[in-house]
């Protein structure tokens, strides 16, 4: 067999049904075995459409997410979503072809230096320059991209690689072992948290990645410990009454003051980002820190942890079991929780003229088929679904948190619909970022993809126009978009169908029709172009100093 | 500012070395020395790299420790060079904490 076929029976043999890519030159030979190989390839409409479907894929479904470019452009258009998959902890294997061995180094036609563009994103990059290397270069990169925690590969191969002849030896190489839990980091814990009086779980990504959703909710359960959730973590904690919300720059003010005014901080898979700790010196000023990871250079990394707990979040969540006496404290929690809680105005009876987003996306949330899988761009509506819709499962929400990519909705979302195709699939997303990837609604149409769209259009760089009126004297440089393209009249280019509304008492009705849609759909949503996320903690600044409407 | 003297094996791929400077250089820790010494089979190198920062070295040590091709890393030898220079707050955790919400004026998300 050739180098390009190994390859593909090495996907197989790691359970890889499906890729996303885009051929070219120094690829052909893949491609040319891909013609006609049970993998599923599907084709997006740029490299970065193929790189944000693999993350999509990956993290609806908990799989691999692969991806394939040629060289040189090919690979460029690619970094941006492996990049993301890295930051977010997504397991992505990147396949790249490369110019042919002796020509590598030379400038020739679409070279680039691979390795030296990919490291810096990337959990580890490997390139082939020996084809009896190939088929433990392809399983160590799988193996690297699901250890521990996850990540983006690449392999970079030379199309002389690829088709060289070679024999399969038929490794299979196991995901290496976790790091074994100290005892007595556990009994540190422990202690901490039988002398806690206001403790509090602060839940990131992590514990979806680490599969240890059931462990968190019975753990929450069995001590009572109030949780909040990073925005990576939103779904872990399930929908307790006993949960806050998200904290941080955009949390919920309940969370935020409760995590400022806790004893006790428990993180589990979270590492203390700016934009969830606020002002660092200041965040949950007077709480002991006991800090759960995976990933030994997160704990301490950010704020010094009391104790920390390395290892399984399947064996060290669970081994912090036990009963506590925090009635008060879980009271004082929840009556804060229901004090601070969001008016919903009802669309149908919104005396304004315009549409409230935080309402309609509420209205969406109750409305959603079970096991809706939602993707979000960037910018304002992207916090907006996080505060006001609800997640039971992580893997349900997909958004591009720790690098905030614009043009990770669309891609993403059909990446999850390869995944679940049994279940509905809804991205929303903004005028600016839908433009950033909106080549992939040509994706949609091959495939017939049911993906429905829900666009919230404010003319505007929502984000940065409310930081302009908040910290740029009202400057509004360059983030108008009011010469948009008629956005239904481009879905239909591509065989979507697509309806605008603008009022609150078309906002029932629209959605209904859009979740009712047997194929793609696209709800363009006009909004006001002044609506604001509240509440804001401006950057650094303590968490309880947050701006409100 | 403090140095550190480091001690590192690792295997002998051609990221490795790359990827060793890549990590100093962005986690904020300045090459001081460095020296490598290739195995017999070439297939392991073992380096002796001295550096500088104000950080606290473990950051460092923990993000080396994470790469693919390095396998074991120690410290030597810390040597406070000259006295370190204080941004704010003299704990450790706050120095690390100002130089690093110096990117907080980007829009959210951004
Ligand atoms: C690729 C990329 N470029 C720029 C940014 C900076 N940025 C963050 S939010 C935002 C505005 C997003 O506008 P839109 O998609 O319309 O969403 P809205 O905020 O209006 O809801 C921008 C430009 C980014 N996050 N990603």
């Amino acid at each position: 067999m050739t180098g390009a076929g190994l390859t593909l029976e090495v996907l197989k043999q790691q359970g890889v049904d499906t890729i996303f890519g885009y051929p070219g030159g120094a690829i052909m030979p893949l491609y040319d075995a891909i013609y006609d190989s049970e993998v599923k390839h599907y084709l997006c409409r740029q490299e970065q459409g193929a790189a944000f479907a693999a993350l999509g894929y990956a993290k609806a479904s908990g799989k691999v997410g692969v991806c394939m470019a040629t060289s040189g452009p090919g690979v460029t258009n690619l970094i941006t979503g492996l990049a993301d998959a890295t930051a977010d902890s997504v397991p992505v294997v990147a396949i790249t072809g490369q110019v042919a061995t002796p020509l590598m180094g030379t400038d020739a036609f679409q070279e680039i230096d691979v390795l030296g563009l990919s490291l810096a994103v990337t959990k580890h990059a490997f390139q082939v320059t020996d084809v009896e290397e190939l088929e433990l270069t392809l399983q160590k990169a799988f193996q690297i991209a699901i250890s521990g925690r996850p990540g983006a590969v690449l392999v970079d191969i030379p199309k002389d690689i690829q088709l060289a002849a070679v024999k399969m030896k038929s490794i299979l190489l196991k995901p290496f072992a976790l790091p074994e839990v100290e005892p007595d980091a556990i009994e540190q814990a422990r202690k901490l948290l039988e002398l806690s009086k206001k403790p509090m779980a602060y839940v990131g990504g992590g514990v979806s990645l680490g599969g240890a959703v059931t462990e968190l909710r019975d753990f929450l359960k069995c001590t009572g410990i109030p949780s909040v959730s990073t925005l990576k973590g939103l779904g872990a904690a399930g929908t307790s009454d006993d949960y806050l919300g998200m904290i941080g720059m955009h949390g919920a003010k309940a969370s935020n003051l409760a995590v400022q005014s806790c004893d006790l901080l428990i993180a589990i898979g979270a590492r203390f980002d700016d934009r969830v700790t606020g002002k660092l010196s200041e965040f949950a000023p007077d709480a002991q820190v006991i800090h759960l990871d995976i990933d030994p250079a997160e704990l301490s990394k950010l704020k010094l942890a009391d104790v920390s707990v390395l290892g399984d979040f399947k064996q060290t969540i669970p081994a912090l079991e036990m009963k506590l006496n925090i009635e008060d404290w879980r009271q004082h929690c929840s009556a804060m929780s229901q004090e601070f809680r969001y008016q919903y105005v009802s669309n149908s009876d919104n005396p304004l003229t315009t549409i409230d987003a935080p309402s309609m996306l509420n209205e969406l949330s109750q409305k959603l088929p079970e096991n809706t899988v939602v993707t979000t761009d960037v910018g304002q509506h992207q916090m907006w679904v996080a505060q006001h819709m609800r997640f039971n499962e992580p893997r349900n929400l997909l958004t591009s948190g720790a690098l905030g990519t614009m043009g990770f909705g669309l891609p993403a979302a059909i990446g999850a619909q390869l995944s679940r195709k049994e279940d509905c699939v809804v991205t929303v997303t903004g005028d600016g970022s839908f433009m950033m990837n909106i080549q992939e609604l040509g994706t949609i149409k091959r495939f017939a993809l049911p993906v429905k769209i829900l666009l919230m259009d404010n003319t505007k760089l929502g984000m940065v126009r409310q930081w302009q009126r908040l910290f740029f004297e009202q400057r509004f440089s360059e983030t108008d978009l009011s010469d948009n393209p008629d956005f239904v009249k481009l879905a239909s280019a591509f065989d979507i169908v697509g309806e605008t509304i603008s009022s609150p008492a078309e906002v029932s009705a629209g959605i209904q029709r859009m979740l009712n849609a047997t194929g793609a759909y696209l709800l363009h949503v006009k909004i006001n172009e002044d609506q604001s996320v509240w509440p804001l903690v401006p950057p650094n600044t303590a968490n309880q100093s947050m701006l409100e409407e | 500012m403090k140095q550190h003297r480091l001690t590192i094996i690792a295997d002998n791929q051609p990221t490795m070395l790359e990827q060793l400077l890549r990590v100093t250089r962005y986690r904020g820790f300045k090459v001081v020395s460095l020296s490598m010494q290739v195995s017999q089979q070439a297939d392991s190198a073992s380096l002796q790299l001295t550096v500088k920062s104000e950080r606290s070295i473990s950051l460092l040590l923990n993000q080396l420790l994470k790469l693919v091709d390095i396998k074991q890393v120690n410290e030597d030898l810390t040597i406070a060079e000259s006295e370190p220079i204080v941004l704010q707050q003299s704990e450790p955790e706050q120095l690390l904490t100002e130089a690093m919400v110096t990117t907080n004026n980007i829009p959210a998300q951004a």
